[in-house]
């Protein structure tokens, strides 16, 4: 008898020491998205590089004026922290934009998976470049780490826009089903009217949402093409990501106006 | 003929204010139970005082959680009341329909071919001694 509630009660200690630490980090969980916390660290990140970045430029400056041991100790010193946080900056921008990608789920899935791959790949890289900045002892060695971050920099800016371009076509798609689907509940609540207003109504409707289509492929092309001529046509990134955004401010128009347009309709209701 | 007064209320009369002993008794069997279970190892009394003070733990945050409690949203309730219209105007409630529709347009404003939020981060690339 004794035993068996000996038993009992083991298990009930077991069970509890299991599920408090589990409701502590119930509790303890964020309540931020992941989106926010990336923000949050990548301002963060900024913030503490622009202050680091200004000690640096005074200890180079010391440096330069005094030419002592222990000066030019100080800006080395310094200019590893500066170099740190410009890679914190960038990896923290690109996780941003990574998880902003990730959200786009109307944006074809091949697509997506390839990019967030690169940027991944270039976090990594930045991962190893503030590594190599830590074992850094002296000046020659913090120009040429700063310098291997240089050479990478314009790859870096090309897969920015790059995403950019795809964040926006993905918004875009997404916002055009969302119209969509509603369209078509708007059609069901009301009955399916058969009047010619209403008729009139879905069908422009419908041409405004095959207009973002358009544009969303329009831009993909874009992509597309810099991607595989960029070179043979001269195409920079920055040049195609204004293509972009192009289409999609046309894309946002034929948008605003067919969600106008779905309202007037639900007002037939009425 | 005269009915001898009973000499114990309690135990003659029908309905009776003291509650029953079955239950007082089982708690008090509970406690021989552990006293008898406590008494008989030291490891046994160290379990059962391990598990009460357990017990007790998850009480005491069981009991926190309802006041530390935060809204599904994630966001706290609110403390500061919101100030109340001496006149509210009766608005027909809006349709799921219409309320989709306002949130769809809100999304289409919010949405920036220019994303500005995303913009690249200005670094100097230019560090060096």
């Amino acid at each position: 008898m004794s035993k068996r509630i000996v038993f009992v009660l083991f298990i009930v200690i077991v069970l509890l020491a299991v599920c408090i630490p589990l409701r502590a980090q119930e509790n303890t969980s964020p309540t931020q998205t992941e989106e926010e916390r990336a923000n949050q660290d990548y301002l963060f990140q900024f913030s503490s590089y622009t202050e680091a970045h200004q000690a640096y430029i005074t200890a180079k400056e010391a440096y330069q004026k005094f030419g002592t041991i222990t000066s030019q100790q100080e800006a080395v010193q310094k200019t590893k922290i500066v170099l740190i946080l410009r890679a914190e900056v960038i990896r923290t921008y690109l996780q941003r934009l990574k998880l902003r990608l990730i959200a786009q789920r109307e944006l074809d899935s091949i697509q997506r998976e390839s990019q967030v791959g690169k940027l991944e790949a270039t976090q990594a890289f930045l991962e190893t470049h503030k590594q190599n900045i830590d074992k850094i002892k002296n000046l020659a060695e913090v120009n040429t780490e700063s310098s291997r971050f240089e050479r990478e920099m314009p790859a870096t800016n090309e897969l920015s826009y790059e995403t950019l371009s795809f964040i926006l076509i993905g918004e875009a798609q997404g916002l055009e089903v969302s119209t969509r689907n509603l369209l078509e509940e708007t059609i069901q609540s009301l009955g399916n009217p058969s009047s010619r207003a209403f008729e009139e109504g879905v069908s422009e409707i419908r041409r405004k949402l095959t207009a973002v289509r358009v544009n969303a492929d329009r831009a993909s092309q874009i992509i597309q093409e810099y991607q595989t001529a960029k070179i043979k046509k001269g195409l920079t990134a920055i040049g195609t990501y204004q293509l972009v955004q192009k289409e999609m401010k046309s894309a946002k128009l034929s948008l605003q106006e067919a969600a106008q347009l779905i309202i007037e309709l639900e007002n037939l209701k009425g | 003929m005269e009915q001898p007064f009973p000499q114990n209320p309690e135990e003659n009369t029908a309905v009776s204010l003291k509650k029953p002993s079955v239950k007082k008794g089982g708690v008090q069997e509970i406690i021989t139970i552990l006293k008898t279970i406590a008494g008989k190892s030291p490891k046994a009394k160290l379990i059962l005082v391990l598990g009460a003070f357990t017990i007790s733990i998850v009480i005491f945050l069981s009991i926190a959680s309802l006041f530390t409690r935060k809204t599904p949203g994630g966001t706290p309730t609110p403390t500061i009341p919101t100030p109340v219209q001496s006149a509210p105007t009766i608005s027909p409630k809006p349709t799921l329909e219409e309320q989709k529709s306002d949130q769809l347009l809100e999304d289409i404003e919010a949405f920036d071919p220019t994303k500005k939020d995303l913009g690249l981060p200005s670094v100097d690339l230019k560090i060096s001694l």
